[in-house]
């Protein structure tokens, strides 16, 4: 604490500015006769203006677009959400110039001439049309006669070997070479006189034909399926008997031991009661086995107290091994693969690719829209803010336009107009730029008369650096603010518009139409990754451009740079 | 406060007049197949003589009027498509009670949540409380509702065990829509009440009011929601009035044979008349919403001059 109270500071500064006005009238009133003689005619001319000059007093090193800059780098959420959203928006456009990419129009097919064979850990062996091996064919087919299989197994399983047989016939090996620009896949050219294939690995330990059959029973729907494909684990149950066929049941475990009446094919024959015997081994929890003669081959299967019944019949019976047969027609629904990263649509289109060429549409849409709304918006509302004449004319077409809902407009002009990315950009600028033009005039008419912008004027400060200095870092919170909402917007009236029917044609992907397709698919728990990924992605871009255009509004707002 | 009215109601009368006239403008410039259930089957002469019964061959300002003058003793023409030769007015009739029904259900739901949500967030400012409900409204602000409303038909109807579409005898079927159109307002009515209510409170009577030792609870219910409350209470009048045009998108989700849901059907089938007609329709409910909530604010609210000319904007 002073010895001094307030008062007594501000009376001993008063006395001293006092002194100090006072001093040189004291000491010297007038210049002597010599210093006026030795004045020059330039020292009276008057001072050019001067910049620097005219704003030395009020200015430091105090920089806009720093603090602004500063503000906003200090919100860690928001620079998280700057990063996302680069990185998504960079992305989208580099995206057709990665390689290997398809073009998202392009409507895939199976092909007609090759096959590939996955075969995973347990053996079980998936035919696939889809080309999961790079570069050209290893060897010429034409699909009919012959087929080209590429079969890829597990590493561990060494060498593949490949047996073709007729149906029912006698297997014979075949050479599988190693495709020697696809590292672990190897090929074989199948002829359509033995097109069953089977896969052993080196060793002929695993294969992917086994001659033993596994049932199971689901828990929810009690029905009953029957493949032939390992599902347990360890080895099988060695030495068979002569006309039984190695049968594997599994039931839920409310089912208790499950009770197996096995039948002819025929209705009406005559049934007899196989005894299951629980299977051992890690992993194998649920599982009976049994061996059933192939006369009596369908089992109808019951729970131990009898409360379950399968509903349908299980078939003791061992399957062919894979028949080799090219696929055909669209590579349609499938699922996300290495191939379709986010797997395909209806008629056989690449998501992966439509994904990022529809963000890319929509983005468009959204920037050019915000852009045009920035511009029409900015300088309607300075034309209104400033031109005191113009301002009740512009207020009643305010008044007409806002009293309209914007979505009646849009839904209007897009009815009125063929659908496209000119009309869906047109529609939605129709009525955006209104709101920003109020608010930059409501902006311009308090400030344009604040007592610093007189006081700019009265140093002489020209106007256009009233309006960058003075007014625009006032109105770029309100313009930023404006364009974050914009551009989510606009991709969400795209989406809205696709749904009424009135968006843009399929050839154009957009997120309205991924978004639109994936809903008519919802009811398929199975597709609903062609709706959930758009609607994921979607949501990722709106919400950072919304969260990074408030924090940056917020930072170039000069009431928090301080 | 008459003048006021009267200028107001003059000033929402003119608006119309325009609208009218430039969406009949743009209705107008479809294809006249727009206008006939059989267009293929029939004849130039045959459309040329059905377009004049019709009155589209007159000038414009002919066919406007008309149309003002029917809507006014309440025919809105036929629809031609959609129904054949069925009024459209009869049409309408239908679908305005399920609308007002679903909308004033999930309005009763929203206005109470959205205010204590608003209130809490005021309370809580810069708190956890504050922060949740600040993600809330950005998510529903942000993404665009044609996207959650979808997962919320895909995951309610398996969380709550209730239909995915609409189903007049089944009143759980209404739980699903109530809470697709109640999300969105509440977001909005807290999100408003929030920023009144802060703003409220930085002004200096409250700082009297804590200076002179009144108590918080005092402050927060007599002085800030009271005063909060107001501005809310424009926009009241227009959600009641919006209930009635329906959610467009929420009605054609869930099957709700409403208004809604009737705009998506007419465009999709090119009904001219029909389209013309909700348009008209949905824009006078939201020049009344408006012109309602200016009305009641200059009521309940004794700042609001008359005399300025800008009146409560």
């Amino acid at each position: 604490m002073s010895k001094y109270s307030a008062k007594d500071k501000i009376s001993k500064k008063l006395e001293d500015s006092i002194a100090q006005t006072n001093a040189p009238l004291t000491e010297k009133d007038d210049l002597t006769p010599d210093e006026i003689a030795k004045l020059t005619p330039e020292e009276f001319d008057f001072a050019e203006y001067d910049e620097t000059a005219a704003e030395r007093a009020g200015y430091s090193n105090y920089s806009y677009w720093r603090s602004t800059i500063r503000v906003f780098f200090k919100n860690k959420v928001a620079v998280t959400n700057l990063v996302i959203m680069l990185v998504l928006v960079l992305f989208t456009f580099l995206q057709p110039l990665l390689p290997n990419q398809f073009d998202p129009n392009l409507v895939n097919k199976f092909d007609e001439k090759a096959v590939w064979l996955i075969v995973d850990e347990d053996g079980k062996a998936k035919l696939s049309g889809i080309k999961y091996t790079k570069g050209d064919y290893a060897a010429e087919t034409d699909g009919r006669n012959t087929t080209l299989a590429y079969v890829q197994a597990p590493e561990d399983w060494g060498n593949i070997k490949l047996y073709v047989q007729e149906k029912g016939g006698v297997a014979e090996e075949i050479a599988a070479t190693a495709d020697s620009e696809n590292p672990g896949w190897y090929y074989a050219v199948i002829s359509a006189e033995k097109p069953y294939m089977y896969v052993t690995s080196e060793d002929g330990e695993k294969t992917t034909y086994f001659e033993a059959c596994w049932i199971t029973v689901d828990e929810e729907t009690t029905g009953v399926t029957s493949s032939s494909s390992k599902q347990t684990s360890g080895e099988l149950i060695a030495d068979v008997p002569e006309g039984c066929v190695l049968t594997y049941l599994y039931v839920p475990e409310n089912w208790g031991t499950p009770k197996v009446m096995a039948g002819g094919i025929m209705r009406g024959s005559e049934t007899s009661e196989v005894e299951f015997t629980p299977l051992e081994g890690e992993g194998n929890e649920g599982w009976y086995y049994a061996f059933v003669n192939s006369e009596q081959m369908m089992l109808e299967i019951t729970s131990e107290n009898g409360e379950y019944k399968g509903m349908n019949k299980g078939v003791a019976r061992v399957t062919d091994p894979t028949e080799i047969t090219p696929q055909v027609g669209f590579i349609s629904n499938q699922r996300p693969n290495e191939v379709y990263w986010f797997g395909t649509n209806d008629i056989g289109q690449d998501l992966w690719s439509r994904m990022w060429s529809g963000t890319r549409t929509s983005l468009f849409i959204g920037i050019v829209v915000a852009a045009i709304e920035a511009v029409v918006g900015i300088l309607v509302g300075l034309l209104w803010g400033y031109v005191r004449k113009l301002d009740f004319l512009f207020t009643e077409i305010y008044n007409v336009i806002n009293n309209i809902p914007s979505t009646i407009i849009l839904i209007l002009a897009s009815y009125v107009m063929r659908p496209s990315v000119q009309t869906i950009i047109i529609a939605m600028s129709l009525t955006g730029w209104i709101g920003l033009a109020r608010f930059i005039r409501n902006q311009v008419i308090i400030i344009r008369d604040r007592d610093f912008n007189l006081a700019s004027r009265c140093l002489g400060t020209p106007t256009r650096r009233v309006i960058m200095k003075n007014l625009l870092p006032q109105m770029v919170s309100v313009v930023m603010l404006r364009m974050s909402l914009a551009i989510p917007g606009a991709i969400g009236s795209e989406v809205f518009l696709a749904y009424i029917g009135l968006g843009l044609p399929i050839s154009i992907p957009s997120l309205g139409n991924l978004v639109n397709k994936g809903r008519s698919l919802m009811m398929a728990p199975s597709l609903r990754y062609q709706l959930i990924i758009p609607a994921v992605i979607l949501s990722i871009i709106t919400v950072c451009f919304y969260l990074v255009g408030n924090a940056f509004s917020d930072a170039a707002d000069p009431k928090n740079h301080v | 406060m008459l003048v006021y009215s009267l200028k107001r109601l003059g000033r929402a009368l003119i608006t119309l007049v325009i609208l009218i006239t430039i969406v009949f403008i743009l209705v107008r410039a479809m294809p006249e197949e727009g206008y006939f259930s059989n267009y293929e089957k029939m004849s130039p002469q045959q459309i040329e003589v059905g377009l004049r019964k019709m009155g589209l061959k007159d000038p414009l300002y002919v066919q406007v009027g008309k149309f003002l003058y029917n809507a006014l003793r309440g025919d809105l023409g036929i629809s031609y498509r959609y129904r054949i030769n069925a009024k459209i007015t009869d049409i309408i009739s239908s679908k305005i009670g399920i609308s007002m029904k679903v909308g004033l259900i999930s309005m009763v739901v929203s206005l109470p949540l959205g205010m204590a949500l608003g209130i809490l967030m005021a309370r809580s400012k810069g708190g956890f409380a504050d922060k949740l409900g600040n993600a809330y409204i950005v998510f529903i602000q942000a993404v665009p509702n044609a996207v959650y409303f979808i997962f919320i038909q895909l995951y309610g109807s398996d969380l709550f065990r209730v239909s995915m579409l609409y189903k007049e005898t089944e009143w759980t079927s209404l739980i699903l829509p109530v809470i697709s159109l109640a999300l969105p307002s509440i977001s909005s009515y807290a999100m408003w009440l929030r920023r009144y209510m802060v703003d409220e409170t930085n002004k200096d009577y409250i700082k009297l009011a804590r200076a002179k030792g009144v108590p918080n609870s005092t402050i927060w219910f007599r002085h800030v929601f009271r005063n909060s409350v107001v501005p809310m209470v424009n926009l009241i009048p227009g959600s009641i009035l919006l209930t009635i045009s329906g959610s467009i998108y929420v009605e054609s989700l869930y099957s709700i044979p409403g208004m809604g849901g009737l705009l998506v059907d007419v465009i999709k089938r090119q009904d001219n008349n029909m389209v013309l007609a909700l348009v008209v329709i949905f824009a006078v409910m939201s020049i009344l919403g408006l012109l309602l909530g200016d009305l009641l604010m200059a009521v309940v609210d004794p700042r609001i001059s008359f005399t300025k000319k800008e009146g409560s904007r």
